[in-house]
C-alpha cells in the first residue's frame, strides 16, 4: 500500500498528559512563565507573540484570576459585548480546536460518546462536552449562545448551563439584515445587559463600552489593511496559519491586544512583500478556502501548501464583513455586525462573498473544508458548488474533520487534492 | 522513447510499457500488501512480454493510491489525471469517465486533450466499489466474475441498500434466509451500486459519450445496471483495467509536470 498518510500527534488520550496539562492552566506561576518565555524566546512572529500572550493572560483570568466573571460564548457572540461589561469570554468551540492541537480531541470525545452525546454530532461540541465533563474547561458564570447559523451550539451551551445551575441566554439571530432585524436584535442585547446586571452584577458603563468600541475598530481597520496586503502576489502569508488564528481573533475585538496583532501582522505582511520572502516558497495555483481546516497537527495542510504549492490566498474566516462600529450605539452595532456575516441569512450571500473573494484574490479554484456535523454549511453546499461553477470557479469539497484526527483519512484527501491541483495547474 | 506507467490500486496493480504511440505490453498483478513489490512485479511481467533490457526504460509515472510507494517511478499523478488522459487517447470523443475500482469509484469530466475538467470519488465508505462486490459474491457463494451474468437472469431484483456494506451484507443474508433467489439479489446487488455511482456522476454532470474503465467494468450485471440509471451507452475499453496505467504511460510520453 501506499505510504502511510498519518495525522500527526494523533495520540489516545494520555492521562498523564491530560493532568499535567490541566494543572498547568490553572496555575498562576506556569501562565506568567508561558508569558515570559514568549516575550523573550526567539522563533516568534511578532503578532504570534501577541496571540500566544494574550492567551495566557485570558487563560489565567479565566482559570486561576477569576476576579471577573466568565462568560461561556458561542463563535457568533462579538466579543466586544462581553469585554464592554467587564466580563471575561470562554468560547467552548475555540478551546475545543486548541485541545485538538495539544492532542486532547480524543479525551473529549470518549468522554462525550460516554455521556451519550451521538457520533454524528459535531466534533467541536462533542470534544468541548467531553472536555467540559472532564473539568478541563473553566467555570463559567453565564453562558451565551446565539441562534444562528448553528443551531447545537445553542444546545449544547443549554445543556451545560443546566448541569452548572449557571443562567443561559439564547440571542435569537434573525436571517434578514433589515431595521427589523436590527431592532430585534438590539432589544435583546439590552435585555442581556439587564439580566446581567442582575445576574452577574455587571453594569453598563458607556465610556468602558465606548472603548472596548474603538479598540474594536481600530483592530477592523488595521485587518482590512491585512486583508488589502494579501491581495499580494506571491502571497505574502501562509494560509493555512491565518485560518489557524481565527478562534484567538474573534476574543481580541475590543482588546488592546487585538489592535497591537492587526498591527503586527500588517508590519509583518508588509515586511515580507517588500522583502520579496513570502511565507510559503513554492506558489503554483491561488485558492480561496471555506469554512474550517483540521486543528490537530496533520499533514493535510503542509500537503498542500509545501508539497503541492497550493495557496490559500485567502478564506471565508478571515473575511472582515461588519462596518465600523458605532461608538455612540454600541449594543445596536453589534446587532448589525452579528446579522451582517456572510454565512447568516440566505446562501446566496456566502456564494457572492465566495465570488467576490475569488476575484479579488485572483483564485484559481476554492476548496469547501466540510467539518463533520457541521450541517449549516454541508446543507447547502450544492447550490456553492453549482453557483462557483457557473462562474468558472472549481470547487473542491473536503470531507474531514477539524478536531477529530480518528475521522480524517488523510489518503483519499490526499488523492482529491493532488486531483484537484492537477487540474488547475 | 519507452516509458512506463503504473497503476497501483487496492485490488490490483497494472504496468503498461510504451513506445510513442504502440502499447509494447502491459500486465495485471494482485496488489497484495506491499504496494512497491506489487508494482516491480507488474512492470516485471510486462517486460518479459517485450525484447527490452529494463535500462532503456525511459520516464516511470505512477498513479493509483499506492502511487506514493512507487519509489523507483520519475513520477506521481493521480488516477483524476490518468484516467482522463488513457480515456481520452482510447476514445478521443467520451465526456465523461467511470471508473470502479476495489477501493473506491470516482467520475471524471474530461476536457479537451484528456485533461480533467471536474470529478468526484466516493466517500469514505466501500459501499459503491469493488470490495462491496467482493463482500457481496462471497455472502452469495458465487465466484466474483459469475456475480454479473447471474444478475442477468434476474425476474425481480432485491432491493439493497446503497449506503453501507455491512448494513446491505446483513440485507443480503436476510434475503439468502428469505429464500429470495440468488439472481434477485444478484441483480439488486448491482443496482446498488450502480445507484450509488449514477448519483456520483450526476454531481459531476453525465455529458455523453460515458465510458466506464477500472475492473467492475467487467462486471456485466454492473454495466447493465448502470446503463439504466444513467439512460446512457456506456463505452467499455478492451481492456477496462489497464486505463489508468495507459493513462500515467501517456503523461510520462509527454513529460507531464
Amino acid at each position: 500500500m501506499s505510504k502511510p498518510a498519518t495525522n500527526r500527534g494523533q495520540p489516545g488520550p494520555d492521562p498523564l498528559h491530560f493532568l499535567v496539562t490541566k494543572g498547568l492552566l490553572r496555575s498562576r506561576l506556569a501562565l506568567r512563565m508561558a508569558r515570559l518565555v514568549v516575550r523573550r524566546q526567539k522563533g516568534y512572529r511578532p503578532h504570534e507573540r501577541v496571540s500566544l500572550d494574550f492567551t495566557l493572560n485570558l487563560v489565567e483570568r479565566l482559570y486561576a484570576d477569576r476576579s471577573a466573571p466568565a462568560v461561556w460564548i458561542n463563535i457568533f457572540v462579538p466579543s466586544e459585548l462581553i469585554w464592554g461589561l467587564k466580563l471575561v469570554p470562554f468560547c467552548p468551540e475555540t478551546a475545543a480546536a486548541v485541545g485538538a492541537g495539544l492532542g486532547l480531541s480524543q479525551v473529549g470525545m470518549e468522554r462525550s460518546a460516554a455521556l451519550g452525546y451521538p457520533v454524528d454530532l459535531c466534533s467541536f461540541h462533542r470534544s468541548a462536552a467531553g472536555l467540559s465533563a472532564a473539568h478541563f474547561y473553566p467555570r463559567a458564570d453565564a453562558y451565551l449562545a446565539t441562534s444562528n447559523l448553528c443551531d447545537v451550539t445553542g444546545q449544547m451551551m443549554a445543556n451545560f448551563a443546566h448541569q452548572a445551575g449557571r443562567p443561559f441566554v439564547l440571542l435569537d439571530v434573525p436571517q434578514s439584515q433589515d431595521k427589523a432585524a436590527v431592532d430585534y436584535l438590539t432589544a435583546q442585547l439590552q435585555g442581556l445587559v439587564h439580566r446581567w446586571t442582575k445576574e452577574l452584577g455587571v453594569r453598563f458603563e458607556p465610556d468602558r463600552m465606548r472603548q472596548v468600541i474603538r479598540l474594536s475598530n481600530q483592530a477592523r481597520a488595521l485587518a482590512v489593511e491585512v486583508a488589502a496586503l494579501r491581495e499580494a502576489q506571491p502571497a505574502p502569508l501562509r494560509g493555512s496559519e491565518m485560518l489557524g488564528q481565527l478562534g484567538l481573533l474573534t476574543s481580541m475585538f475590543g482588546r488592546p491586544a487585538g489592535v497591537a496583532y492587526y498591527r503586527a501582522l500588517r508590519d509583518y505582511t508588509q515586511e515580507r512583500i517588500q522583502r520579496a520572502e513570502p511565507e510559503q516558497a513554492i506558489q503554483k495555483v491561488r485558492l480561496y478556502w471555506m469554512q474550517l481546516r483540521p486543528y490537530f497537527p496533520a499533514e493535510l495542510m503542509p500537503h498542500l501548501e509545501d508539497e503541492l504549492g497550493g495557496v490559500v490566498a485567502f478564506d471565508e474566516m478571515n473575511t472582515v464583513w461588519w462596518d465600523a462600529l458605532d461608538e455612540e450605539n454600541p449594543l445596536r452595532s453589534l446587532a448589525r455586525k452579528m446579522l451582517a456575516t456572510p454565512l447568516n441569512g440566505p446562501v446566496e450571500r456566502r456564494v457572492d462573498s465566495a465570488l467576490r473573494h475569488i476575484q479579488r484574490y485572483r483564485c484559481a479554484g476554492a476548496v469547501h473544508f466540510s467539518h463533520w456535523g457541521c450541517r449549516q454549511t454541508a446543507g447547502a453546499l450544492h447550490v456553492v458548488r453549482q453557483e462557483l461553477r457557473r462562474k468558472g470557479v472549481p470547487l473542491l469539497i473536503l470531507d474531514g474533520d477539524c478536531v477529530d484526527p480518528t475521522n480524517l483519512q488523510l489518503g483519499p484527501l490526499r488523492t482529491r487534492v493532488d486531483a484537484f491541483i492537477e487540474m488547475l495547474v | 522513447m519507452v516509458v512506463v506507467g503504473i497503476d497501483i490500486g487496492s485490488t490490483s496493480g497494472e504496468a503498461l510499457i510504451l513506445d510513442g504511440k504502440d502499447i509494447l505490453a502491459w500486465s495485471i498483478v494482485d496488489t497484495g500488501y506491499n504496494s512497491l513489490r506489487a508494482a516491480r512485479q507488474a512492470l516485471d511481467k510486462a517486460l518479459a512480454e517485450t525484447d527490452l533490457p529494463r535500462d532503456q526504460l525511459g520516464r516511470v509515472v505512477a498513479t493509483g493510491y499506492g502511487r506514493v510507494a512507487v519509489e523507483f517511478a520519475d513520477q506521481q499523478v493521480t488516477e483524476i489525471s490518468c484516467y482522463a488522459r488513457g480515456i481520452h487517447h482510447i476514445f478521443p470523443h467520451v465526456r465523461t469517465v467511470i471508473d470502479i475500482g476495489g477501493q473506491d469509484s470516482k467520475v471524471v469530466a474530461v476536457g479537451p486533450g484528456g485533461r480533467p475538467l471536474d470529478f468526484a470519488m466516493n466517500d469514505k465508505c466501500a459501499a459503491g466499489t469493488g470490495r462491496f462486490l467482493e463482500v457481496m459474491a462471497r455472502v452469495l457463494e458465487l465466484d466474483l466474475a459469475e456475480l454479473g451474468p447471474s444478475a442477468l437472469h434476474a425476474r425481480h431484483a432485491a432491493e439493497i441498500s446503497s449506503t453501507c456494506t455491512v448494513f446491505a451484507e446483513s440485507e443480503v443474508i436476510s434475503l439468502v434466509a428469505d429464500g429470495v433467489d440468488r439472481e434477485d439479489i444478484a441483480a439488486g446487488i448491482c443496482r446498488s451500486i450502480a445507484k450509488r455511482v449514477g448519483a456520483m456522476a450526476r454531481r459531476v454532470g453525465v455529458e455523453p459519450p460515458v465510458a466506464f474503465a477500472g475492473g467492475v467494468a467487467k462486471n456485466i450485471g454492473v454495466v447493465r445496471a448502470l446503463e439504466e440509471t444513467l439512460g446512457e451507452t456506456l463505452i467499455i475499453p478492451e481492456e477496462p483495467q489497464i486505463v489508468g496505467a495507459l493513462g500515467a504511460a501517456l503523461l510520462a510520453r509527454d513529460g507531464y509536470e
